[in-house]
């Protein structure tokens, strides 16, 4: 893809401390210690902000309203977007992005920050979603991601085995990560994963996301204002977003999931020029493990049915094929609610900027980055380029 | 005179301690339910059955469909064996069911009266109503015999 003047870039991201609990924290509080840091990574000041996706968990001001933030930026803002799975991740960076390559707005934040339980517009991380013909036979998320797992397995063999090899192996590298909230919890082998026990077959807990509490930001401008600040510019190169209905109301079915994010696939890669082989290190969604074998058959780097093989050998590690997750995922590293959907693109971020130490894949050049899957019926994703 | 009595599961059912929140769009298939009979939305124009049942056909989007009662037969598409409750009061082991009927929609259930072992994709299921509170009869699935 040929960058221009107003290319989308990724400039400033910051992530606050990630737990299991903040004790004394609030949601309103982390997000604004995201905010502001994300904006001083760029080297910018608030009041240069005129674009905001941003949660507003409140106390003060109409709950969820983006608009809340002219207080603090500048004032008044360009452009605003609140929808909940709008201020974070993908789908958040797409939107700001699409928004500053036309002109709406010049530096965007995109961010949200969460302490205490889940909730936003009546969606919740298990049950309690008020969802008539779901939730009184014991429908939850996990267990929604799991019957089209369990699907795949009767159609191609997957095995226990190799979804529980992606839950250690991406465990294994939060376990070597600081920032991640499973630290030094590890190393865990195919065997403690199997061993754990049984959530919603074929999940163990090894092989669910953690739920934990924490904030994270980033800042998105022009490629022309990029060049003047202090980090390595991130480009986006492109995107992509598939919808198949409203999740978690209707049963995820394999036949239509399977494949689901293919046309985000074409469209992403289309855009920016090269294709999933070319990609150095990913940032791969990772609510559950299995939810990983399926996204790289998503993106075409082995067939349908064969991803429980690809994964295999090792192909996932910092030195494999497809370094995946390398800060832990969701698995090992966390998961807030919506946070970890921008952290998929903070870690993707500071991949291609070389800054990420012991973990850093050496030279990356591009990333991809996917959100959301199969059991949500919806998949969000992007391909970022060192600058 | 009316006497209000608590009301007692039946033996052998499991509990649901999430009810359905019915709606006036969806009380006709709770009510039908509690009468022992499965019935879904099948549209007007494209006469396709569809569910959820939803203002507009989920095929063709006429808001011209009506509810017509169904065999209650089907096969299991895929599931799921969950061994932590997904709230307090549920039982588990708990099959958490795609069942696809006969008629052609798929539809969240419970497969029950078959041993976890036993459960197999593909095995034909019938329809088995449970009361799971007053009122409330929930459609879960036995194998069909």
């Amino acid at each position: 893809m040929s960058t221009h003047a107003r290319t989308a870039t990724i400039v400033g991201v910051y992530q606050t401390k990630q737990a299991r609990t903040l004790p004394g924290r609030t949601s309103q509080d982390l997000v604004i210690e995201a905010v502001k840091g994300a904006i001083a990574d760029a080297g910018l000041t608030p009041r240069d902000i005129d674009g905001a996706a941003i949660d507003w968990p409140g106390p003060g001001g109409a709950p969820r309203d983006a608009e809340n933030w002219g207080m603090y930026l500048k004032r008044p803002l360009s452009w605003v977007d609140s929808h909940h799975l709008d201020t974070a991740g993908v789908r958040g960076v797409l939107k700001a992005a699409a928004a500053v390559e036309m002109g709406l707005c010049e530096t965007a934040v995109v961010g949200s920050g969460r302490a205490g339980p889940f909730s936003t517009d009546g969606t919740s991380p298990g049950a309690n979603m008020n969802l008539e013909f779901a939730e009184p036979y014991g429908s939850f998320v996990m267990a929604q991601f799991a019957v089209v797992a369990t699907r795949h397995m009767h159609e191609f063999g997957t095995t226990p085995e190799q979804i529980a090899s992606v839950s250690a192996t991406i465990r294994n590298h939060g376990h070597v990560n600081p920032e991640a909230v499973m630290f030094g919890a590890g190393p865990y082998t195919v065997a403690d994963v199997l061993a754990s026990p049984m959530i919603a077959s074929p999940f163990h807990r090894l092989d669910c996301c953690l739920m934990n509490e924490g904030g994270c930001a980033l800042v998105i401008t022009t490629a022309e204002r990029a060049r003047d600040l202090a980090a390595h510019p991130v480009r986006l190169l492109g995107g992509g977003m598939e919808f198949f209905q409203g999740n978690y109301a209707n049963p995820p079915l394999y036949r239509d999931m399977r494949h689901l994010g293919k046309g985000a696939v074409q469209r992403a890669f289309g855009r920016a020029g090269v294709t999933p082989q070319d990609i150095d290190v990913f940032s791969i969604y990772d609510p559950v493990s299995f939810e990983v074998i399926r996204q790289f058959e998503m993106l075409g780097l082995c067939g349908e049915g064969e991803g429980g093989a690809f994964i295999e050998g090792g192909r996932l590690d910092i030195g494999g094929q497809c370094p995946t997750n390398l800060d832990g995922g969701m698995l090992g590293g966390s998961w807030t609610g919506t946070g970890q959907l921008t952290l998929k693109v903070i870690e993707a971020v500071r991949q291609l900027r070389h800054v990420n130490g012991t973990r850093q894949v050496p030279d990356a050049q591009t990333a991809l980055v996917s959100n959301a899957g199969s059991g949500a019926q919806h998949v969000e994703l992007m391909v970022l380029g060192r600058d | 005179m009316t006497t209000d009595t608590p009301f007692m599961l039946a033996p052998g059912v499991m509990p649901t301690p999430t009810l359905p929140a019915v709606t006036p769009l969806t009380r006709p298939f709770w009510d039908a339910a509690a009468q022992g009979r499965l019935m879904l939305p099948r549209c007007n124009a494209c006469h396709r059955h569809f569910f959820r049942p939803e203002v507009a056909c989920t095929y063709c989007f006429a808001t011209d469909w009506q509810w017509v009662e169904v065999s209650g037969c089907g096969c299991l598409y895929s599931y799921s064996v969950l061994h932590k409750a997904p709230a307090p009061g549920f039982q588990v082991p708990l099959v958490l069911a795609v069942v696809e009927l006969d008629e052609g929609p798929c539809m969240f259930s419970n497969v029950v009266g078959v041993e976890t072992e036993n459960i197999s994709i593909g095995m034909p299921l019938q329809v088995a109503f449970e009361q799971v509170a007053a009122g409330i009869f929930l459609p879960r699935f036995r194998a069909a015999r």
